[in-house]
């Protein structure tokens, strides 16, 4: 038999339950603006029905559960996605800064300074005593090499930086590991007592994603917990986060507990941050420093040589005109410092000729820029130069188009979550008015009831 | 579909920073007049504008040198003009001397052969700059010098000047060392003319005589170099007529593939101006607008 407390009890639970509902709205306004959180709902169901006559009778209402909305299959694939992002994004932002050493459309780069050494040669040819033509020269060589040894130092200096940006991710990659591991453990705690760790499920992804944008990881759910490996080696391990090292060159991780040690390979390193920057570290910018090397060294030689076999005002032979190549010939470019000093050393005669007139030798070595002397004989300085101008365009380019390309797929996949897990502020505002308003009924209920009973304890 | 505020704001953020991204693009090509402004933009384009900014300067360089050959060529050229002038007044007198000269015209002769010869040693330690132009390689000292004697000492080689006029190829500008003042047989246009001033000093009309034929020899050798000059200068222009032409060329190529169609850009740059507000004018209409606003 129902009775009038059993009526106060069902409002009871209505004012729970609604109320319930309101903090869980309320939960969710408050976090529209937190990232990788996801909207949460309250699941309610009525409570056991209580035995009666003539059947059963209604028992109230009940939260069985909070639930959060998400679709765990975009949340992999974000993870997939922003990797490759990660890794685009540091190719993109190296590149960007490379452009600019071989940024030759301002008129004032290299190929200029080399245009103007090799014409400072005929000028010299035109009048191979001339005092003021050496002097130029000489200035034109030291613009040309200033520049070599410019570009050569912008390069190492970008090297230097990726260098430490690498050991920035590989520290950012421990602390979210380590996030990782301190989150399993907390969820794994909370579910063995029954709880619904949503929050911090919301926070574990969010670190998920953020180590997925930093190093080409895999990740696999066991249970509660989230396990995480690195280029096919252990990173997250339940509630242990391993710890990854980087020695110049290659990784590896060691286990906290047995102090094991495992390497990775930099080449099992492809994507995210780490291995966009591993791949302009070792592919990319030791490839512009090699070509701009080989064009300094060629030049120095084949130079060297031709200026050797001239004579100078004094008839001197045998004279280099650039210090000799280095192993980093783009990096000590100079020109000899006795040509400095002497410019009547420079050999503008040729063997056979004679001082100051004869100007054979400035002549071939003017011709030296005409000549095919790079590429195994197939390419002019010139065009040598402006093969790798282009490369470094199209390289910028690709990473520029790489990168858009995938923030655009990002944005498509976070808009995919945002309309399964994300907040409307509209929706939530629907569902508010409509707790309150079953909120103030139930309390309605409860101040009927209580009307009733007035009415009975009057009756006594 | 659910659409939340934070796709709104994501979505509005980003078309905003993409109509400002080619805004801004558009006012960097208008500022600058350049369609390319870093390689990226265009690797292709920037390859062929580095080409062609190379090929500007080589040719630009060719066009130098011959211009500055050809000034070279035409004081050259004088200088063996006024010489040639001079060698025939002395051949007149070495003609007109037999004839009988009293003893006053013929130092006045004399004197007038020295004032030649001189004169011919001034024009053949021409300067072109601090150059000498007849000395072949020892450009840097006066070729032709005498004594008191009038004993001429020549101290020029047969050094072949020579100027670049395009990839690899060179031209003399000195008839390939040839020496004007020289005859095949080595006599030294000086010596004839020492000879001649000696047989009127000496009152020897038939010594005098005697050098005809080789002043005549050295007249027709300055004019065979003088002919050489000319054939080259008229090479240089040739070719000079043919570098300006492919200069023009490459500029116009490099115009086209590095600067900007203004009128187009202008155009881009108002479109998207217009793109660009509206995008601004549309996220300030949508962003704030909740259900909030209509609640009481």
């Amino acid at each position: 038999m129902s009775t009038l407390s059993s009526i106060l009890n069902i409002g009871r639970s209505a004012l729970q339950a609604q109320q319930k509902a309101i903090t869980v709205t309320g939960n969710n306004i408050a976090n529209v603006n937190t990232p990788g959180y996801t909207r949460q709902r309250a699941e309610l169901a009525n409570s056991e029905a209580i035995n009666d006559t003539p059947g059963q009778m209604g028992g109230g209402v009940k939260v069985t559960e909070v639930r959060r909305l998400y679709d765990r299959f975009i949340t992999g694939e974000i993870r997939g996605e922003n990797q490759e992002m990660g890794e685009w994004e540091a190719r993109k932002q190296v590149q960007d800064r490379l452009e600019v050493v071989f940024n030759e459309t301002d008129d004032d780069g290299l190929n200029k300074t080399m245009n103007e050494f090799w014409n400072a040669w005929q000028d010299l040819a035109e009048n191979p005593g001339g005092t003021v033509e050496r002097a130029n020269l000489v200035s034109r060589a030291e613009d040309m090499t200033d520049r070599f040894r410019n570009m050569a130092d912008d390069l190492d200096s970008i090297a230097s930086e990726v260098e430490g940006r690498i050991d920035q991710a590989v520290s950012d990659i421990n602390e979210t590991a380590q996030e990782i591991a301190r989150l399993n453990k907390d969820i794994r705690r909370a579910e063995n007592l029954g709880q619904t760790p949503n929050d911090l499920k919301d926070q574990r992804d969010e670190a998920l994603k953020k180590l997925s944008g930093l190093a080409d990881v895999s990740v696999s759910e066991s249970g509660s917990v989230m396990n995480v490996t690195l280029g096919g080696e252990t990173l997250v391990d339940g509630d242990t986060a391993w710890e990854l090292s980087y020695d110049g060159t290659d990784f590896a991780v060691t286990d906290p507990d047995s102090g094991t040690t495992t390497p990775i390979a930099h080449d099992d390193i492809t994507s995210g941050t780490l291995g966009g920057l591993l791949a302009m570290k070792n592919d990319v910018i030791p490839d512009y420093r090699d070509r701009l090397d080989d064009m300094a060294r060629t030049v120095i030689n084949e130079v060297n040589t031709q200026h050797a076999a001239g004579k100078g005002l004094d008839n001197t032979t045998g004279v280099d005109f650039f210090d000799a190549a280095t192993a980093t010939p783009a990096a000590d470019m100079r020109v000899s410092q006795s040509i400095v000093d002497d410019p009547r050393l420079i050999a503008a005669a040729g063997a056979t000729e004679n001082p100051p007139g004869g100007a054979a030798n400035a002549w071939d070595i003017a011709d030296l820029a005409n000549q095919p002397l790079m590429s195994g004989g197939t390419e002019t300085f010139s065009d040598y130069y402006t093969g790798l101008v282009s490369d470094v365009g199209n390289d910028t380019r690709t990473a520029g188009s790489r990168y858009d390309m995938q923030r655009t797929t990002m944005m498509q996949l976070e808009a995919y979550r945002e309309e399964v897990s994300g907040v409307s502020l509209d929706e939530e505002m629907v569902n508010l008015v409509q707790f309150q308003n079953a909120y103030a009924a139930a309390a309605k209920l409860i101040s009927a009831t209580d009307e009733l009973l007035d009415t009975i304890i009057n009756m006594v | 579909m659910r659409i939340t505020q934070n796709m709104i704001t994501a979505s509005s953020v980003n078309r905003l920073e993409a109509n400002r991204e080619k805004f801004n693009r558009s006012q960097q090509v208008l500022a600058t007049g350049k369609r390319v402004l870093k390689p990226s933009d265009d690797p292709a384009a920037s390859k062929s504008i580095l080409r062609f900014r190379t090929r500007v300067a080589s040719v630009t360089q060719y066009r130098d040198n011959i211009a500055a050959g050809q000034s070279r060529l035409e004081l050259a050229d004088d200088s063996l003009g006024m010489v040639d002038k001079l060698l025939h007044q002395a051949r007149s007198i070495a003609v007109e001397y037999p004839a009988g000269y009293d003893d006053d015209t013929r130092q006045t002769a004399a004197d007038a052969v020295r004032d030649i010869y001189d004169q011919v040693k001034d024009m053949a330690n021409m300067r072109y700059g601090d150059q000498y132009i007849f000395a072949g390689h020892q450009s840097d000292s006066p070729p032709a010098s005498r004594d008191d004697a009038y004993n001429a000492t020549w101290s020029g080689d047969d050094g072949d000047v020579r100027t670049a006029i395009g990839d690899g190829i060179q031209t003399s500008l000195n008839a390939g060392g040839e020496n004007p003042f020289r005859t095949d047989d080595g006599t030294l246009v000086f010596d004839t003319l020492r000879n001649i001033i000696d047989g009127l000093e000496a009152g020897d009309p038939d010594a005098v005589a005697a050098e005809v034929d080789a002043l005549d020899r050295s007249i027709t050798q300055v004019r065979d170099v003088q002919g050489k000059y000319a054939a080259t200068y008229d090479r240089l222009q040739t070719t000079d007529v043919h570098l300006h032409r492919e200069l023009m060329n490459v500029e116009t190529l490099l115009a086209d593939t590095e600067q900007a169609d203004l009128s187009q850009a202008a155009v881009e740059l108002q479109l998207q101006q217009i793109a660009y507000e509206s995008a601004l004018s549309a996220t300030s209409k949508i962003v704030p607008q909740t259900l909030l606003d209509f609640l009481k």
